[in-house]
């Protein structure tokens, strides 16, 4: 059974129809990205499957349920994770901070023992600690873990927002053009920790990506939209060769 | 029927005072998303100047309300673009949230500023006379009179919102206005000069807001103190949120909504008067957040 | 549990008490006189109701302008309770306080219940709502206090006994401020501050903002009703008049001036703030023209307050030391 089946997503913005027809299954494990120019309709794909928008019509199933109507933190809980385009991270938070934030919803103690710090408390506190951190490490970011997250270098704010995302403890996770703004060598990296993730992890993962590179090396299934629609999907080498593609991207007559 | 008429005319001619306001409330919030809290305040200033203006205005020109309405405004107006030059400005590029504390801090100082004795004095003023006093009778079966000051609440406010369509529409500046409400970067790329934008905003909703001023005291024959535009004001506001925050027809529309329910609650009971702003303004959360007239805008993400 | 963490504990307990101590001789010598020490106990007052105000505007990031309506709404609940209906007096302390504690109480439950109807219908939505509720809750609160005849009406309600001792402020400021200090250094706490940060991101990272939001501004509005049960206890009068929108703004400017993001900040500039006029008194009549333009100012040069997000070491929860970190 497809962890993830979109089946027929259409998006209205007033007038303007961002999205339609969208069809997508994954299965588990699988990497599969998302292209096209920009514009057209993939982060309002992301944000609906993430509950930020409710979709004028159509279904989304993730791991056997119909997620459409819920919201975004409800949506989270139930097992998908996201990096966003711009990065958010808590940015007045610390770097541990911004990892045990994803993993609030998982904490045991409730508002009595936040406000009394009870034995609870201090346990509930000290496992956070503990998970935050290891996870932290993973990502060769401890030495940071007290830092302030907004000073960090870009890069590193990059690699902290996927180490919070996997903090929730997510089935699937989707990453919103996760290469942007890096050079080719960081590109690299990151094609390495996306197969890593997805192996350390038992992830599904669905990804946005403006460098060619990036997706084709990364991703066993490629979606490509434009105004909206799906223009053709299948694997990269399919992908690379299809002049709707070229198309889509260089204009007519390209 | 003739008390129905009667509450609905009065509603009117409050809800073109609140509309003078909301006018203001609606057009800067569209260009800078900051609530000006002291833009209540400014309408206070207004109605002051009304008071110490009408008597010269008197000697110079023997009649006293058009070079009265005018001078208020063009000092408000004065008002309000040093004020966003002094306070806002400064503040453009840091959190939205420092603007608006900042507005408040603009709101009390005014307020207690006024009140001190040696500026408008905290205590009670009766308004001078600017128009002749009496009614118009429309209907002696049914009771129903009209001041004539009532006319020229409506007049005036009608005249201006005409004429503040007229700018928004027809000239540049209102154009340049109206683009960089809707989206102030690409606005800036097109050679727009976003200064000299929101400081006509500071100008033109202060101006508006001046003419309010005087049609209060005109209305009520009295200033209470430097603090009575906090009530007016805030009704004003509730008037622009539920007429769509940002959109010029909604913040008209939405104060005559209110004006009109605010006279028939207060027919009911005087207290009810009060709370009937609160009652549409939760009205307005739970129902439509977005305001009468307002567009749903997804958020950016 | 940890040496550290009961050390510092203790130590800051002893300097609280050195504090009480040392106001007390003075007082009981005659150095600080009856007019001193209510100032001091408006002090710890202040300070609950600026660090109160701070849980939601500066660690939640909300806007609310109207905290004092949730003071009256405190004030009047506990002082009918002990006043009209009760007649509580100060004569047998061992009847008195128990009915004072219980009053207080009950008006910080009321003030709580209101923060719930104000907040739940405002804090759903994004944007400026809040502002805007808060203010005309606190403008309706006002304008209903001065219409019920049954709580005096614009002539206040009098004869108040005085329960609000030096003791009772220090125990009651130490608490609430503890009390909310320990839920800021919480994982709520942290999601209070990931939902000003970005709410869309910690929605994302599986926060129910919303709920988060209403419980901070709940909680928040409870600390402001018994604040004015406190109050009321100490002036022994209320009247409408004392808890206008202007006496909201007065926290706003205690709580950025000081520091909104910040509990210290919010201790600081409640205490400058309280103090001040004393060593003004010249210029009282200029004392909020002179307010809001320190606050103008502070937001023009220093828009974090004076203290920016730092805390004085007797706020923050000691850490303990992590397991083998290599940087």
């Amino acid at each position: 059974m497809a962890i993830l089946d979109v089946q027929h997503l259409t998006q209205f913005f007033g007038g303007l129809r961002a999205v339609s027809d969208f069809n997508i299954q994954m299965e588990h494990g699988e990497i599969v990205g998302l292209i096209g120019p920009n514009g057209a309709g993939k982060t309002t794909v992301f944000n609906v499957i993430t509950g930020v928008y409710t979709p004028t019509k159509g279904t989304i199933v993730f791991d056997g349920q119909n997620i459409v109507g819920r919201k975004t933190y409800q949506i989270t809980q139930a097992g998908i994770a996201r990096t966003f385009q711009t990065i958010r991270l808590f940015s007045k938070s610390s770097v541990i901070d911004n990892i045990k934030i994803a993993y609030h919803f998982r904490m045991t103690y409730g508002n009595t023992d936040a406000f009394l710090h009870t034995r609870k408390y201090w346990q509930g506190e000290q496992f956070v600690d503990d998970y935050a951190i290891d996870l932290l490490r993973l990502f060769h970011l401890e030495g940071h873990a007290d830092d302030i997250s907004g000073s960090l270098p870009y890069g590193a704010q990059r690699r902290l927002e996927i180490a919070r995302a996997l903090a929730t403890k997510p089935k699937l996770l989707i990453l919103d053009e996760p290469a942007a703004g890096m050079n080719p060598a960081e590109a690299d990296q990151l094609m390495e920790t996306i197969h890593w993730l997805r192996d350390k992890f038992d992830l599904t993962i669905l990804l946005i990506e403006h460098q060619m590179r990036v997706v084709m090396g990364v991703c066993e299934r490629i979606k490509v939209m434009d105004f909206g629609e799906t223009i053709c999907e299948g694997v990269p080498e399919y992908i690379r060769n299809d002049p709707r593609v070229c198309e889509a991207y260089l204009g007519k007559g390209a | 029927m003739g008390q129905f008429l009667q509450q609905l005319i009065n509603g009117i001619q409050i809800g073109s005072i609140y509309a003078l306001i909301a006018l203001g409330y609606t057009m800067v919030y569209g260009i800078v998303r900051l609530i000006n809290f002291a833009h209540a305040d400014i309408f206070m200033f207004g109605a002051y100047m009304g008071f110490f203006l009408a008597p010269v205005m008197t000697k110079i020109f023997g009649g006293a309300f058009i070079p009265t309405i005018i001078a208020a405004m063009l000092i408000t107006g004065l008002l309000g673009f040093v004020m966003e030059k002094l306070a806002y400005r400064p503040l453009r590029y840091k959190s939205r949230l420092s603007a608006l504390i900042t507005a408040l801090g603009v709101s009390i100082f005014l307020e207690n500023f006024c009140a001190l004795p040696f500026v408008f004095g905290p205590a009670y003023r009766a308004f001078p006379d600017l128009i002749v006093a009496g009614n118009l009778p429309i209907s002696a079966s049914l009771g129903l009179t009209i001041p004539y000051v009532l006319l020229l609440d409506v007049g005036v406010s009608v005249f201006l919102m005409v004429l503040l369509f007229w700018f928004v529409n027809k000239t540049l500046i209102g154009k340049q206005m109206r683009a960089v409400a809707f989206d102030k970067p690409t606005a800036s790329l097109m050679g727009i000069n976003i200064d000299v934008v929101i400081s006509t905003a500071f100008i033109v909703g202060p101006a508006l807001a001046g003419a309010g001023g005087i049609l209060y005291g005109t209305t009520y024959g009295m200033l209470g103190s430097p603090f009575l535009g906090i009530w007016p004001g805030l009704k004003a506001f509730i008037a622009a949120v539920l007429g769509g925050i940002g959109n010029i027809p909604g913040a008209v529309l939405g104060a005559y909504v209110m004006g009109i329910s605010e006279a028939f609650a207060t027919s009911v009971n005087s207290n009810l008067g009060y709370g009937i702003a609160f009652v549409i303004l939760i009205g307005i959360l739970l129902i439509r957040p977005s305001g009468l007239l307002g567009k749903f805008m997804p958020e950016k993400v | 549990m940890n040496f550290l963490r009961t050390h510092r504990t203790i130590a800051t307990v002893i300097a609280f008490v050195l504090v009480y101590v040392v106001t007390k001789a003075l007082y009981l010598t005659g150095i600080l006189n009856t007019y001193y020490i209510q100032l001091i106990i408006l002090v710890g007052i202040n300070i609950v109701m600026t660090v109160s105000l701070g849980m939601v505007n500066g660690f939640t990031g909300q806007f609310s302008i109207g905290h004092a309506g949730f003071m009256a709404v405190g004030a009047y609940t506990s002082a009918m309770i002990t006043t009209v209906w009760l007649h509580a007096s100060t004569a047998n302390p061992w009847v008195g306080y128990p009915i004072f504690i219980v009053a207080v109480l009950a008006g910080g439950l009321l003030a709580a219940g209101a923060g719930y109807l104000v907040g739940a219908p405002s804090l759903r939505l994004k944007g400026d709502y809040l502002a805007i509720v808060t203010l005309s809750a606190n403008e309706l609160i006002h304008a209903v206090l001065n219409a019920t005849e049954a709580v005096g009406g614009p002539r206040g309600l009098g004869g108040i006994p005085k329960f609000t001792t030096l003791e009772v402020v220090f125990v009651f400021a130490i608490v609430s401020v503890v009390l909310m200090r320990n839920y800021l250094f919480s994982s709520h706490g942290r999601s209070m501050k990931a939902v000003r940060d970005s709410e869309i991101a910690a929605e994302s990272t599986g926060i129910n903002t919303t709920k988060q939001k209403v419980f901070v501004f709940v909680f928040s509005a409870f600390f402001a009703g018994v604040s004015g049960g406190v109050f009321a206890h100490l002036l022994q009068f209320i009247d409408p008049s004392s808890f206008t929108f202007v006496k909201s703004l007065e926290y706003l400017i205690y709580l950025y001036v000081g520091g909104a993001t910040s509990i210290s900040g919010a201790m600081v500039g409640a205490a400058i703030f309280t103090l001040l006029p004393e060593l003004l008194r010249s210029l009282q009549s200029w004392r909020m023209v002179i307010y809001p333009l320190i606050l103008i100012l502070t937001m023009i040069f220093r828009t974090e307050g004076v203290m920016g997000l730092k805390e004085f070491s007797f706020i923050l929860i000691p850490q303990r030391k992590r397991k083998e970190v290599s940087a």
